[in-house]
């Protein structure tokens, strides 16, 4: 009977807390995603599509739902990181990429340190309670 | 005489010189390979290598343990060398914590410790070859990768 009590006023307690730290998958350019898993020890949440999202609040990790100004927020950052154009990197250590392999993607921001700062300026507001 | 005290002078300067040194380069970790190179950098940004704190330029290599830290008007881009890209905005601090990859077979594990800011991440070649073998630390929980794009912001609690 305690624990009926004491589950539903944790909830309420943790839904009253501010948002501890918050995660959103992104989409890879062909729509397409991987996952990623929240464990914070009391429990885990499995994000595996576009704009899943996930949150820690009062300690307590939770999938959350994000409205259309958000999405629209990080299509906005990923729109900034496909357009600082995406190279093949091969200058870093040439042990590590002497092998002729598929490029990876990697961002080279050169000229867009501006932009790169608005972009998480429009992150950060995205995640402002 | 004088070539015993020529000695100890010479000596003594050699000592202060390479103190010298070690003050102005901090030495790189253990194992002293690099693990990922900047790639740009606006604002306030630096690196906190071995206590000490190095201003973080375009082209500066990084190694394991070394913190990241950026002002409040800062942001940076980073990429390594298994092609994982991470940019952090304003306010934060990240610790490379742990960071191992095989060029042969492109695994290896990483661990970056997040405590405060916001970062976006796009994961290279550690997740698509070793799933949930990238993670990152926050105060409150950790995320394990499984090949993704994905954003993250912790709250500053300081």
């Amino acid at each position: 009977m305690r624990r009926i009590v004491l589950i539903p006023l944790l909830l309420l307690l943790a839904s009253c807390s501010s948002r501890q730290s918050l995660f959103v998958v992104l989409p890879n350019p062909d729509g397409s995603s991987g996952a990623v898993t929240i464990e914070n020890g009391q429990n885990s949440v499995l994000l595996d599509h576009p704009y899943a999202a996930g949150e820690v609040r009062g300690g307590v990790a939770a999938s959350v739902k994000v409205d259309q100004a958000q999405v629209q927020r990080s299509a906005d950052l990923q729109r900034f990181i496909d357009q600082t154009g995406i190279v093949p990197e091969r200058d870093l250590d040439a042990a590590a990429f002497a092998r002729d392999r598929p490029a990876a993607p990697s961002l080279s921001f050169g000229k867009a340190g501006g932009r790169l700062r608005a972009a998480h300026q429009l992150v950060a507001a995205r995640f402002a309670d | 005489m004088n070539s015993v005290n020529r000695a100890w002078r010479a000596a003594f300067s050699l000592g202060f010189i390479l103190t010298l040194l070690a003050i102005s380069h901090p030495a790189v970790n253990a194992d002293n390979s690099q693990v990922a190179q900047i790639k740009t950098v606006a604002g306030q940004a630096e690196i906190v290598r071995s206590g000490a704190r190095i201003v973080a330029r375009v082209g500066d290599l990084l190694y394991e343990k070394d913190t990241i830290e950026t002002g409040p008007d800062g942001s940076i881009g980073i990429t390594f060398i298994d092609n994982t890209v991470m940019s952090s905005g304003p306010d934060s601090q990240i610790v490379l914590e742990d960071y191992k990859f095989n060029s042969s077979n492109f695994k290896g594990s990483m661990l970056a410790d997040m405590n405060r800011g916001t970062v976006s991440m796009i994961s290279g070649d550690i997740a698509r070859s070793s799933p949930g073998a990238m993670k990152v630390k926050t105060p409150t929980a950790i995320l394990g990768v499984r090949g993704t794009r994905f954003v993250i912001e912790v709250k500053d609690n300081r």
